[in-house]
């Protein structure tokens, strides 16, 4: 039976040029949705890529995430206009307020400390990050690269101390994000979030191993060379740490430890080859090794902000302080002698 | 250098002030404090397929978006992590939170 003759063949065929279209039209509309997958930077984007990979059915990863408190709102706007954290009085730099702030002011005044670094960028807002099909890749982080004015006068200001440096008035921490930190916390809802709630204080006190022999440390440093030091993590992450190191020669170099409870990353930069090493922790640390030693935060801030006795990491080089575009903080940055930071 | 430190920065755990951008902070200061081209390597949790999460207050987990913001004025060189187990790493981190991302980046002058 031929369909394409007479009436009969032409409704066929009239079909079959009515399937194709609505093939067509289909396809367009799949890759229309990827393509608004692909920028929409909220849970349909992460639904969609789980699914496409199954075996991460994990709790938080196979669902709609779970958010805390309201609903997400991707669309919110987090950039800080870096003109206007600049205008106006700034004296608050130097003169912090005392006392008890609340969530709000604290985060008005961390914004003035660092500006736009502390917001999200728009070229970051406005591509996708949920892709839980695909491994980061090198070329995809250098992709998001975002270079943000930093203004280092600021971040080491007495008001950043008092911001970022001071043990928590408050304590215990509460038990669920404060709904006026919601979006900054969760980058206007991009993070999804879950509760795991921990009280561990030491900000302000001793750190757990407040006392770090030389001895100790020197043992830990045999066992970094040969490769059987478990760290706190276990001899996977102390190998995987020691290569990165390697890789990234730290030799005769001036390494900074941000946050150490015990010094196992320390053994290992030492085992490296690094110069000296400088740990930066809440808790009070005295360290007995002759290339090992401890600041708090609060010390760090004040060293940089009188100009004298920071180490430039990475080298053994003196180096200069920018100036600051606080008219508050100029006189401290800007005055030649002050400005280059010697190595003690 | 950072193993395991800066995801609790701001959220008041131990005992700090709650801060949301206390890590990116941290991070910004490193830089303030080192010579052009200083490496940074970070341990951060998370898992190489990058779910930016927050597990309040216990620890911040470090996807695509985050690592991203927090490595402003950072080039990006690689990350590892001890198991090439994807699907092991994800269940380890959402049942313990312990895995880690090692990061390597340079400092770039602005």
């Amino acid at each position: 039976m031929r369909l394409a003759d007479g009436p009969a063949g032409s409704r066929v065929q009239h079909l079959g040029v009515l399937a194709v279209l609505v093939g067509v039209l289909l396809f367009a509309m799949h890759s229309l949705n990827d393509v608004l997958d692909a920028t929409r930077p909220n849970s349909e984007d992460q639904a969609v890529r789980v699914h496409a990979r199954p075996e991460f059915a994990q709790p938080a990863l196979d669902k709609e995430p779970a958010y805390h408190g309201r609903p997400p709102s991707p669309q919110v706007a987090l950039v800080t206009d870096a003109a206007r954290v600049s205008d106006g009085n700034d004296d608050v730099l130097l003169h912090p307020p005392a006392g008890n702030l609340s969530f709000a002011r604290h985060l008005e005044l961390a914004k003035l400390v660092c500006g736009p670094l502390c917001s999200l960028p728009a070229k970051l807002a406005s591509l996708p990050f949920r892709n839980l099909s695909r491994a980061i890749t090198v070329a995809e982080m250098r992709e998001r690269f975002v270079r943000t004015p930093v203004d280092c006068a600021r971040l080491f200001s007495p008001l950043a101390e008092r911001l970022f440096d001071a043990p928590a008035s408050m304590w215990p921490p509460p038990r669920s994000m404060p709904d006026e930190l919601y979006d900054e916390y969760t980058l206007g809802g991009r993070m999804s979030n879950s509760t795991k709630y921990y009280t561990n204080r030491y900000s302000g006190g001793d750190a757990m191993h407040s006392r770090w022999s030389r001895r100790g440390i020197d043992e830990w440093v045999a066992k970094a060379l040969n490769a059987s030091l478990s760290g706190n993590y276990g001899r996977a992450y102390a190998g995987l740490l020691m290569g990165a190191i390697r890789r990234a020669d730290v030799r005769d170099k001036r390494v900074l430890v941000i946050g150490s409870e015990s010094p196992w990353v320390e053994a290992v930069c030492l085992a490296a080859g690094a110069a000296h090493v400088t740990t930066l922790e809440y808790g009070r640390i005295v360290s007995e090794h002759p290339n090992v030693s401890a600041l708090l935060p609060s010390e760090m801030s004040r060293r940089y902000a009188s100009g004298v006795v920071i180490p430039p990491f990475g080298a053994l080089s003196a180096f200069a302080l920018p100036c600051s575009s606080s008219p508050a903080l100029r006189a401290l940055t800007c005055d030649r002698r002050r400005r280059v930071v010697f190595l003690h | 250098m950072s193993f395991s430190s800066i995801e609790h920065s701001g959220l008041g755990r131990y005992g700090d002030q709650l801060s949301p951008w206390a890590d990116v902070v941290a991070v910004a200061r490193a830089w303030c404090v080192s010579v052009p081209d200083a490496p940074l390597i970070l341990g951060v949790p998370g898992c190489r397929y990058g779910l930016d999460h927050m597990d309040w207050n216990g620890h911040r987990n470090y996807g695509r978006l985050r690592l991203s913001v927090l490595l402003q004025n950072f080039r990006f060189e690689n990350v590892t992590d001890v198991d090439s187990d994807d699907n092991k790493c994800v269940a380890s981190l959402n049942k313990h939170g312990d895995r880690q991302l090692v990061v390597t980046a340079r400092r770039l002058p602005l």
